[in-house]
C-alpha cells in the first residue's frame, strides 16, 4: 500500500499535492490536477433498476442487478479500481406518490452497489456533503484496521465538505455492504447504506445466471411528512427493499431453468423472514462467506438477522408470477394505524348518514375486514401511500412494504431484465369458483356477541337449521 | 300564564285612561328621539297603543335585526314610557332611553349568539351519540371493553348536559331581549336570525370620539345642568365625570379593537385551520391510520372552536354596543359591570 493514502482534513493545497502524488505523480496544483486526482462521482436521478454493469477487462463475472438501484462505475488507475461515493441529502421516491427526504450516496438511497473482484485493490473516495460528519464502514470486509471506518475508533470522522480515501484489497469474494459508522443510528435511519459485491476471481465458482441484491431498511415517516423520525426504535411504518415499498419495487425476472441468486442484507432493527413462493432455495452465502454445498439445506424462507446478509440460490424451474416478501405480515403493509378498533362484525352503515352530517366525507369502513382499503381510492394525507394497494391481473394485491414478484418465463433472453407482464396461466391451472351444489358443512358458532348483528343472525339460523 | 292577558289588559286600560299625553311628555319623547336617532312616541291613548302595536308587529314580521330591536324597544318598552310620562326630570328620561338602547343591543347579540351556540352543541351531541352507539355495538361484537363503553356513555351524558345548558342560555338570553322589547304573548314568538351579523371588513378609527362623547353624553348634560343650579361642588363633579367619560371612550375603543382582532383571527385563521384539521383527520381515517372515534372526537373539538368563534364575534358586537354607549350614555361601565359581559364557556364536548 502507498504511504500517502489518507486525505487529511488539511488545507486544500496540501491535499492536492498528496492526492496528486498518489494518483498521477504530478506536483502541480490546478483544477486539472484536481479533476484527474479524484474520479468523477456519478449521480443517479432515477429510482428504477439500471442495467447490470458488465466487466470490460479483468476476470469475467456475472454482474449483480440492484433492485431499484445501480452499480457505481469505477476508474482503473494502475492496479487500483477507483470509486467515488458522495454522501449527501437525497430525495428518494419510495413508490409513485411518495418521496422521502433521506440521506444517501450519489443521488439515491441506498447508494450505488460497488462491484469488484476478489483480489482487486480498491480506492474509494468518500466526499461528505452532509451537514454533519460521517464515515463509511465496509461491513464484513477483511481490511487494514484503519480502513474499517469506525469514527473515533479507527479514523477521524469525515467533516462536512471533506473527502477521505479508503484503500484496501478485496481478500475474499462474497456479499457485503457499506454504511456509516459515525452518528450511525441517525445516518442509517436516514437511509445511508449500499451493497458491496465481491465476485470470485474464478468465474466458474458460484456462477449464477441472474444475481439480484437488495438491502432491507425501515423508516418511520409520519403520514404527510417526508423526513424519517430518526429516534424511532420499533414502530416503523415503511419496510423497504432498497428504500422502496410495494408497489414501487422492481420485479425480479428469470428465464425458466436459470440459476438465480438473491442477496439480501438487513440494516433494519429486526429480523426479516424473506419468503419465496413456488421454489425451494438454499442459503449459499452470508456476509461471512460461502456456505459449502454439503452444509446447505433446503428452505422456502430465509430469516435475515439484523446486521447480516444472506445469499440464496435456486433453479427457477417453475414458470409463473411468484411472490417474494417478508413473512411478517405488517412488513407487507405501508403506513397504517396500530391503535384502531376492530369493527369486524359491527354494522355501522346505518350510522353513516348521521356521521356524514358532521363529517361530509366520511365513509363507513372495516365492517368485514380491511380489504376495503385495497379496493377504494380515497383522499389520503399528502405524500402518503395507501396501507395496502397494487393491482394484479385478478384484482387488488392488498400489499405494501417488503413485497415484490419473481417472474419466471420460458424463453427469455439471457440478459433481458424487462418486465414480461403478468403470467399467462395455461388453461385449467388457475383456482376457480365451484358453482355446483353442495351440502352446507357444519361450522362452529360465531362469538355470542355477534348475535346482535342482524346479518350474522340470519346466517346462523340457516346453518343451525341444517344442523338440527 | 292563563291570566296574563287579562291582567295586562286591565293594566293597559288603566295606563290609557287619560285622554291625551301631557305636552311635557310629548316634547320629552321628541327630544329623546332626536337625541338617540330612533323614533319614539308617547303612548297615552288606546289609539296610540294600537298604532304602536301595529308598528311593532310590522317590525317583527322578519327576523329581527339589531336596529329593528332597538326601534321596537324604544317604541314599546313600558319603563321608558313611564319615564316619558313622569317627565319631571327630562334627563332621567334621556338616561333611561340611552340605557334601554344599549341594553337592547346587548340582549340582542347575546340572544342570537346563544341560539347559534346551541345549534353547534346539538351537533356535538350527535357526535357523542354516534361515539356511544358505535362503542356499544363494538362491545357487543367483542371489539371494545366495558371501560371503553362506560367512557363513551359518560361522555354522551356530559355533552347532553352541555346542550341542556346551552339551550337554557339561549332561552334566558332571549327572555332578556323580550323584556327589553316589551313583548308578551304571541308577539314574544318573534324570529331571530340564525347567525350573528358578520364582522365588518374593517374597523374605522373614530376621529374625535372623545370630543363627541363630551358633546353627546347624557350624564354629562345632566351634570352640566346641575352646575347651573348647584355651583362649585357640582362643577368638580362635572369635571371628574368628563375625565371619566374621555377614559371610558378610550377603554371602550381598546376593547372594540381587540375584540375585532380576536373575532377576525377566529374567522380567518382558527375556523379554517380547524376545517383543515378535520380534513386531515378524514384523510387519516381513509388511510386506516386512525379510526372513526378519532374522527368524531376531532369533530367535537372543531365544534368547540366554532363555538368559541361565535362567542368572539358576539364579544365584538357587544364591544361595539358598549363603544356606542360610551359616546352617548347607557354603558355598563357606569353601573360598574364589566365592559363585555362574557357568557360562561359553553364549548362542550372536550
Amino acid at each position: 500500500m502507498d504511504t500517502k493514502k489518507r486525505d487529511e482534513p488539511a488545507p486544500v493545497s496540501r491535499r492536492d499535492l498528496l492526492a496528486g502524488g498518489v494518483l498521477i505523480g504530478a506536483a502541480a496544483v490546478s483544477g486539472h490536477v484536481q479533476a484527474q486526482a479524484i474520479p468523477e462521482a456519478p449521480h443517479m436521478a432515477h429510482p428504477t433498476m439500471q442495467p447490470p454493469l458488465f466487466p470490460t477487462s479483468g476476470p469475467d463475472y456475472r454482474p449483480v442487478v440492484t433492485l431499484n438501484g445501480w452499480t457505481l462505475p469505477f476508474r482503473r488507475n494502475g492496479e487500483w479500481k477507483e470509486f467515488h461515493l458522495v454522501a449527501e441529502p437525497v430525495v428518494r421516491e419510495m413508490a409513485p406518490g411518495m418521496r422521502a427526504h433521506l440521506w444517501g450516496y450519489n443521488g439515491q438511497s441506498p447508494g450505488p452497489t460497488i462491484e469488484a473482484v476478489e483480489g482487486d485493490k480498491v480506492r474509494i473516495f468518500v466526499t461528505n456533503k452532509l451537514p454533519e460528519h460521517t464515515t463509511i464502514h465496509w461491513h464484513g470486509m477483511r481490511l487494514p484496521n484503519g480502513m474499517d471506518g469506525v469514527g473515533g475508533l479507527t479514523q477521524p470522522q469525515i467533516r462536512p465538505g471533506k473527502t477521505f480515501v479508503y484503500e484496501f484489497e478485496l481478500r475474499r469474494s462474497g456479499t457485503f455492504m457499506y454504511h456509516p459508522h459515525a452518528d450511525e443510528m441517525v445516518q442509517m435511519a436516514m437511509g445511508m447504506m449500499g451493497a458491496f459485491i465481491v465476485h470470485p476471481r474464478d468465474p466458474a465458482f458460484q456462477r449464477a445466471d441472474r444475481d439480484y441484491v437488495f438491502l432491507l431498511a425501515s423508516y418511520d415517516i409520519e403520514p404527510g411528512a417526508a423526513v424519517p423520525r430518526v429516534s424511532e426504535m420499533t414502530d416503523f411504518n415503511l419496510w423497504t427493499f432498497n428504500s422502496r415499498v410495494f408497489p414501487g419495487i422492481d420485479h425480479l425476472v428469470a428465464r425458466k431453468g436459470e440459476r438465480v441468486r438473491i442477496r439480501v442484507g438487513n440494516l433494519t432493527m429486526t429480523n426479516h423472514p424473506i419468503h419465496l413462493h413456488g421454489h425451494e432455495f438454499a442459503v449459499t452465502g452470508t456476509d461471512g462467506g460461502w456456505v459449502p454445498p454439503e452444509r446447505r439445506w433446503p428452505e422456502v424462507t430465509a430469516d435475515v438477522p439484523v446486521g447480516a446478509m444472506r445469499a440464496v440460490e435456486f433453479e427457477a424451474t417453475e414458470e409463473g408470477d411468484w411472490a417474494l416478501h417478508c413473512h411478517k405480515s405488517h412488513h407487507t403493509m405501508n403506513a397504517m394505524g396500530h391503535g384502531l378498533a376492530n369493527f369486524i362484525g359491527v354494522p355501522k352503515r346505518d350510522l353513516e348518514p348521521k356521521i356524514q352530517r358532521l363529517v361530509p366525507d366520511y365513509m363507513a369502513m372495516g365492517n368485514a375486514g380491511m380489504a376495503d382499503m385495497g379496493e377504494m381510492e380515497m383522499l389520503l394525507p399528502d405524500n402518503t401511500l395507501p396501507m395496502m394497494s397494487g393491482q394484479g391481473q385478478y384484482g387488488p394485491l392488498e400489499m405494501g412494504g417488503m413485497f415484490t414478484v419473481l417472474k419466471v418465463r420460458e424463453g427469455m433472453a439471457a440478459n433481458d431484465y424487462r418486465d414480461p407482464g403478468w403470467y399467462r396461466h395455461p388453461p385449467g391451472t388457475v383456482a376457480y369458483e365451484w358453482t355446483g351444489g353442495a351440502p352446507t358443512p357444519p361450522r362452529a358458532e360465531g362469538p355470542a356477541g355477534q348475535d346482535a348483528a342482524v346479518e350474522v343472525q340470519v346466517v346462523r339460523r340457516q346453518h343451525m337449521s341444517g344442523n338440527h | 300564564m292563563m291570566r296574563a292577558p287579562l291582567f295586562a289588559a286591565v293594566l293597559g286600560l288603566a295606563a290609557c285612561a287619560q285622554v291625551a299625553a301631557p305636552v311635557d311628555a310629548v316634547s320629552v319623547a321628541a327630544r329623546v328621539a332626536d337625541m338617540i336617532g330612533v323614533a319614539t312616541t308617547v303612548i297615552a291613548t288606546e289609539a296610540e297603543a294600537d298604532a304602536v302595536r301595529e308598528r311593532v308587529r310590522a317590525a317583527l314580521v322578519r327576523p329581527l335585526t339589531a336596529e329593528t330591536a332597538v326601534q321596537v324597544a324604544v317604541l314599546n318598552n313600558r319603563t321608558l314610557q313611564a319615564e316619558f310620562l313622569a317627565a319631571a326630570e327630562e334627563f332621567a328620561a334621556m338616561e333611561a332611553a340611552v340605557a334601554l338602547v344599549a341594553a337592547t343591543r346587548r340582549a340582542y347579540f347575546e340572544a342570537v349568539a346563544a341560539q347559534q351556540v346551541a345549534g353547534y352543541l346539538e351537533q356535538a351531541l350527535a357526535s357523542a351519540e354516534a361515539t356511544a352507539e358505535l362503542t356499544r355495538r363494538l362491545a357487543q361484537a367483542g371489539g371494545a371493553n366495558r371501560l371503553d363503553q362506560v367512557r363513551a356513555a359518560e361522555l354522551y351524558v356530559e355533552v347532553a348536559n352541555d346542550l341542556r345548558r346551552g339551550r337554557r342560555e339561549a332561552t334566558l338570553a332571549r327572555e332578556a331581549l323580550t323584556r327589553a322589547l316589551g313583548l308578551w304573548g304571541a308577539d314574544a314568538a318573534y324570529a331571530l336570525p340564525a347567525t350573528l351579523p358578520a364582522l365588518p371588513a374593517a374597523l374605522s378609527v373614530p376621529a374625535g370620539a372623545e370630543a363627541e362623547a363630551i358633546r353627546r353624553r347624557v350624564d354629562l348634560a345632566a351634570a352640566r345642568h346641575a352646575v347651573e343650579h348647584e355651583g362649585a361642588a357640582a362643577a368638580h363633579r362635572l369635571e371628574a365625570l368628563a375625565i371619566d367619560v374621555r377614559s371610558e371612550v378610550r377603554a371602550a375603543y381598546a376593547t372594540l379593537q381587540s375584540s375585532y382582532e380576536i373575532a377576525r383571527a377566529y374567522r380567518d385563521e382558527v375556523v379554517p385551520l380547524r376545517r383543515a384539521i378535520d380534513d386531515e383527520i378524514v384523510y387519516r381515517y381513509n388511510g386506516m391510520l386512525v379510526d372513526v372515534f378519532t374522527v368524531l372526537s376531532t369533530v367535537r373539538a372543531s365544534l368547540a372552536a366554532n363555538v368559541a368563534a361565535i362567542e368572539a364575534l358576539r364579544d365584538f358586537h357587544l364591544a361595539e354596543a358598549e363603544f356606542r354607549a360610551a359616546l352617548i350614555g347607557g354603558g355598563v361601565v357606569r353601573s360598574g359591570a364589566t365592559v363585555v359581559p362574557h357568557a360562561e364557556e359553553q364549548a362542550g364536548g372536550h
